[in-house]
């Protein structure tokens, strides 16, 4: 298969969906709803044409030339280089010098607008042209078998200019956009569910694509497109090396540490001292010069910043060298994919090797009651193939059922599994320790007590005077 | 009719200033010379006129009821006329052609079908 020439789109995370770009000198098609951000992948579309200096068209059939350019420029686009043809009825029309009703509108429009078309492509010559909104063209033809003529010829007669062409339609009550579907060599389409937008391709000639669909942004200077994860196309060179966790006692129980590349989940009711353990392993990995990242679903970064002083162990000089990076994550503006995607910057530009996820309630109220399941495993994944080390806080109920350790179906993706639980001892509560699982080596199976004060985190000896049935520790 | 002149002369009448512009820009480029009225003493003024008309098409929406006797001095001339309406209406349809029309359209109507429909009544 030859390598052709691939054109960006001008949003670097479509590219990555149509592996590698659009293929020069065809006709894409754009759907969605009205607001979904066609126009704006337009003109990305005719801004990477322009950094590439080539010449541009934008051919408007339902919105004036003056608002496009305002709202295109207030987003940073180039504008002035751009050719625009507007074709949108001037505004005498509606003050009704022009208004008539002795023909159609199809018969008196359609002759002067093809003849705009023509001349504008044959005077600018453009390498990209962008049409909006093609299902426009109906209005201008009688039935829907000279609308499909008319149209076939339209879009051969840009295509033979040689120029990479993207045209948009609208959905409206009559599906016009059916037959511009079957004519053009790819469709994208653009949706808005609630807060929540996606980008889907659902037809790309003469190449592969990342199918389904891949979470979306509009910012002020754009579309933002954060393309699904898919974790085998990701790997990293290292060495499975266990990292000590800060707490001596815990790393021998587990009989050396953490291995990098590991997925551990933390698990445990609330209170037990998931966060502290877990941001203590990260700040213990960032003394040792492994850049960690705590990503915080659930809880402030100021307050987690005071418990760890509290206990002794201050994050401020390894924040403030940028080894350790405590950020907060607000579940419901990102979506998994964003988060996903977060994610990776940090871990490829930013050398991130540990990562701690609080937690996964958090986390999957991103998820707008999907289960975080597949999103998970996919991230999970990709972690592990980057020899990413990753905690999980995951809380229980109060009382525990171990068959039901983790609150979702996650303990598989689990390589080791920590279990924090209370006890009642001489008439307080302490907090207990044990490991569950652990998959690169072997581990103590013991109880013990986890004080955490102003001294630190330290484990006491292992519990022998306690029973009980598995999952609930009774005092003897 | 004469020979030399198998087209003629179409009287366009029409409340509205740009549908007589588009009818006349149809008729001039099929051959026909046109003239124009967008009100009824004009649409009269033009009848005073001496050349005589190879047919002459009234859309009605806008006029009043003053528009029937000009209508019928088309019939006494024995002149061919083809109006237009808004919507199909029995009653208008039926007031129509008791006031000398031939034909009763309901526009829009196709530019093929109008050239078509006035060649026929003007041959006949």
């Amino acid at each position: 298969m030859q390598a052709e020439e691939r054109l960006t789109v001008g949003v670097p995370g479509v590219d990555e969906i149509l592996h590698g770009g659009l293929i020069g000198g065809r006709t894409y098609l754009i759907r969605g709803e009205p607001g979904t951000g066609k126009t704006i992948l337009g003109m990305h579309f005719l801004q990477a044409g322009l950094d590439a200096g080539e010449t541009v068209l934008m051919v408007s059939l339902s919105e004036a030339e003056r608002g496009l350019r305002e709202n295109a420029a207030r987003m940073g686009f180039d504008v002035e280089a751009m050719q625009f043809l507007d074709l949108t009825p001037s505004s005498d029309f509606f003050a009704g010098e022009q208004s008539y009703d002795i023909f159609s509108a199809a018969e008196v429009e359609r002759e002067p607008i093809t003849s705009r078309i023509v001349e504008a492509v044959e005077r600018v010559q453009p390498r990209r042209i962008y049409v909006d909104a093609i299902t426009q063209l109906r209005y201008l033809t009688a039935d829907n078998l000279e609308f499909r003529r008319h149209l076939f010829s339209f879009l051969s007669f840009l295509t033979e200019q040689n120029a990479t062409i993207l045209v948009s339609s609208d959905y409206g009550l009559e599906d016009f956009d059916i037959y511009v579907q079957f004519m053009c060599d790819g469709i994208l389409e653009l949706r808005r569910e609630a807060a929540y937008r996606s980008v889907i391709v659902h037809k790309f000639r003469g190449s592969g694509f990342e199918e389904g669909r891949h979470a979306a942004r509009i910012a002020n200077d754009g579309l933002h497109v954060f393309p699904r994860l898919v974790p085998e196309m990701h790997s990293r060179e290292f060495v499975p090396d266990p990292l000590p966790t800060g707490v001596p006692e815990l790393d021998e129980i587990l009989h050396g540490g953490l291995e990098r590349g590991t997925v551990t989940i933390v698990t445990g009711p609330v209170g037990a001292g998931k966060t502290t353990l877990s941001v203590s392993f990260a700040r213990e990995a960032a003394r040792r010069g492994v850049r960690s990242v705590v990503y915080l679903f659930e809880e402030s970064a100021a307050s987690v910043r005071h418990r760890s002083r509290q206990v002794g162990i201050p994050l401020e000089d390894l924040i403030a060298d940028g080894m350790l990076s405590l950020v907060p994550v607000e579940p419901l503006r990102m979506s998994a994919d964003e988060f996903a995607a977060e994610v990776r910057g940090r871990v490829e530009a930013g050398d991130v090797e540990v990562l701690v996820l609080d937690g996964i309630a958090g986390y999957a109220l991103s998820l707008r009651g999907d289960t975080p399941v597949p999103q998970l495993h996919a991230l999970t994944r990709y972690l592990g193939n980057m020899g990413v080390t990753t905690l999980i806080v995951s809380e229980t109920d109060w009382l525990i059922d171990v068959a039901k350790v983790t609150s979702a179906d996650i303990s598989y993706l689990a390589d080791n599994i920590i279990l924090l639980r209370y006890l009642e001892r001489e008439g307080s509560l302490r907090k207990v320790i044990s490991v569950l699982k652990k998959r690169a080596s072997s581990f103590e199976s013991t109880l013990r007590e986890m004080l955490m004060d102003k001294n630190g985190i330290r484990l006491g000896p292992p519990l022998t005077d306690v029973e009980g049935v598995i999952g609930e520790p009774q005092r003897i | 009719m004469a020979e030399s002149d198998p087209y003629g002369k179409i009287l366009l009448v029409s409340r509205s200033a740009r549908n007589v512009e588009l009818l006349a820009n149809t008729l001039l480029k099929q051959g026909y010379r046109v003239s124009i009225s967008t009100t009824a003493e004009e649409f009269a003024e033009q009848l005073d006129a001496t050349e005589q008309l190879s047919l002459a098409l009234v859309d009605l929406t806008g006029f009043d009821a003053s528009i029937w006797p000009i209508c019928e001095r088309l019939r006494t001339a024995q002149t061919p006329l083809l109006m237009l309406a808004a919507r199909k209406s029995p009653s208008l349809d039926e007031t129509g052609r008791a006031h000398g029309a031939n034909s009763v359209l309901v526009k829009p109507v196709g530019v093929r079908e109008l050239v078509g429909l006035i060649r026929v009544m003007i041959e006949n």
